[in-house]
């Protein structure tokens, strides 16, 4: 039997309105819904089961591959500079806490979930995930359950943090999605009874002793939507380690957000059942393979070998090679199962349809319920 | 635990990020109060934390002040009546700083150092509750006010007429008026997308 189904549904007629009550600005995107409740998946409590085990073992497994990096010095295969190895060193040998990742799982419903990869540094669709389906499976599906408990994981995991208040959150400017997100996470922050603050990333301050917020007060702990590898290429990015400022998510994600964890983790654990067979080198896998870029987001410059491809601006730093796991079509497209993980436990699961089979920004996020 | 058990969102939503910007008006924390001595410390806050910090900040005071083997070279770094002899190596306590403070000056030398006044502390509950030491604070012979001890930076300016330091105690440097910003962002800019993934 087949761990879930995709259920056509009719939206509800106010869906924009609750959104927005939400304080969820981007449902929407270039016309089209991004938020799309004409269906929904209905999980058996099998398969949740299975997506929570199968993403506990990837996590366990990302941990043991940087502490395995670290202990080697294995930097050079994952294209970090010398200051990028330094700061992971130091942040890992500290100890320092992460908050959230989310795996990109390729799941036809049957067999083990497979990993793509492993957004570890800078996820988004967070707030939709956390937040906007809950409200949803609370008034279309009520009396089901749903794979979601990354609010109420936030909250404590901020709680542990160990924070010298205040925390403050940045990401660019003039982008709702990713402000979104962030907002999202200080809301939880707040709840945890933090005191937080919020500026543009092009707002940061440098002293020449420490970062400073607007207000020339010292920025201690920042949480970051903004990928480490284009801070350390940044003006301000070799202040990052004299100035002892907490980041989150903490500078050893590096290893984990970059692609070369593919092949490093196929190295550590060959065919393990969640993992696909990756390599640094074109034609090594037998069979159908997918090439992406070692830095790259949102399914840019992903080439599916002899098949499709998306362009994008990625790919300078070189390619790695997985081996092809087809993601399942359904009649609205290619579902990417997008589990999370917050402070390294798996918290919920979001699901995201492209038309393609390659997963854009592009693609529409689709409610789920179990039962 | 597989679901959450109900989802309140402060910030976000129908309470409205504006309603609440307000949290944010909270004074910032910061590394320290300046305070005179204890008895100033004490209009504000508890005896007993007071006095127990600034005891400590006495202590750091003799064991990490500036030592200099000259009066004169320590009255140009710290001002015309500014310094005072450090006590003497034979004393328990100040024997300790002769040799962890380590300086040049002071192992140059066999005694007779000077070392500037303590002008007062920082410290306070935030503090206290950061599990840091106080820590004493110097001004120097331009008036600008430094903490001591090993995270010892500048804190402000010290107003000799209203006896304080004009800035709040918190880590804002001299070289704040400097304070360069747009080193971060040009990526996405380069990339012409956000961030997320």
């Amino acid at each position: 039997m087949t761990g879930f189904r995709r259920e056509r549904l009719v939206p509800r007629v106010d869906w924009r309105r609750r959104a927005e009550g939400l304080g969820f600005s981007f449902h929407t995107s270039d016309g089209v819904p991004y938020w799309d409740e004409t269906a929904c998946y209905a999980l058996t409590a099998e398969a949740v089961d299975g997506i929570e085990e199968a993403t506990n073992e990837l996590e366990q497994m990302c941990m043991a591959l940087v502490d395995r990096v670290v202990s080697a010095g294995d930097y050079e295969r994952l294209r970090l500079s010398d200051d990028a190895a330094g700061l992971v060193e130091a942040s890992w040998k500290r100890g320092d806490r992460n908050l959230i990742g989310r795996f990109d799982l390729s799941w036809d419903g049957e067999g083990p979930p497979r990993m793509l990869e492993y957004n570890a540094d800078t996820p988004t669709s967070l707030f939709e995930a956390a937040v906007v389906q809950w409200e949803w499976m609370e008034t279309v599906k009520p009396g089901t359950d749903q794979f979601n408990s990354i609010h109420d994981r936030l909250i404590d995991a901020w709680g542990r943090f160990g924070i010298r208040n205040p925390v403050h959150f940045t990401c660019v400017r003039d982008h709702a999605e990713d402000f979104g997100t962030v907002e999202y996470l200080r809301d939880t922050a707040s709840q945890a009874g933090l005191s937080t603050a919020f500026l543009h990333i092009d707002e940061i301050g440098w002293n020449g002793l420490g970062f400073l917020d607007v207000d020339d007060q010292p920025i201690r702990t920042l949480f970051k939507l903004y990928p480490w590898e284009w801070l350390l290429d940044e003006e301000f990015g070799q202040n990052i380690g004299p100035s002892r400022v907490q980041m989150i998510e903490p500078a050893w994600k590096m290893v984990l957000s970059n692609k070369a964890m593919l092949p490093l983790l196929w190295e550590m654990a060959p065919g393990h059942p969640n993992l696909l067979e990756a390599s640094f080198e074109p034609g090594a896998i037998a069979g159908p393979q997918v090439r992406k870029p070692i830095l790259g987001r949102e399914g840019a410059n992903v080439e599916i070998v002899g098949g499709e491809s998306s362009d994008g601006p990625y790919g300078a730093e070189g390619f790695v090679y997985q081996a092809l796991h087809r993601l399942p079509k359904t009649e609205g497209g290619y579902p990417v199962f997008g589990s999370w993980v917050v402070a390294s436990q798996s918290a919920g699961i979001g699901i995201r349809e492209d038309d393609g089979p390659i997963t854009r920004d592009g693609s529409r996020f689709v409610p789920h319920y179990f039962a | 635990m597989k679901r959450s058990r109900s989802i309140r969102l402060v910030l976000l939503g129908t309470v409205g990020l504006v309603g609440l910007a307000g949290c944010d008006d909270t004074p910032v924390a910061s590394e320290g109060q300046f305070f005179r001595d204890a008895s100033e410390c004490r209009k504000v806050l508890d005896a007993a934390t007071c006095d127990n910090q600034f005891a400590v900040a006495q202590k750091e005071h003799v064991r990490t002040a500036p030592k200099f083997t000259t009066r004169e070279q320590c009255e140009a770094q710290f001002g015309a009546a500014n310094c005072t002899t450090a006590p003497t190596p034979d004393g328990a306590q100040a024997g300790t700083a002769a040799t962890t403070q380590g300086q040049q000056t002071a192992q140059s030398s066999g005694g007779g150092f000077f070392m500037p006044l303590m002008l007062g502390y920082l410290g306070g509950q935030m503090m206290s509750r950061m599990g840091q030491s106080a820590q004493p604070v110097y001004r120097d012979a331009q008036n600008r006010a430094y903490s001591g001890g090993a995270s010892g930076r500048s804190i402000g300016t010290w107003n000799p007429s209203g006896g304080s330091v004009a800035t709040p105690a918190s880590a804002r440097s001299d070289a704040a008026s400097s304070t360069r910003r747009s080193g971060f962002g040009s990526s996405a800019t380069r990339m012409s997308s956000g961030s997320g993934s």
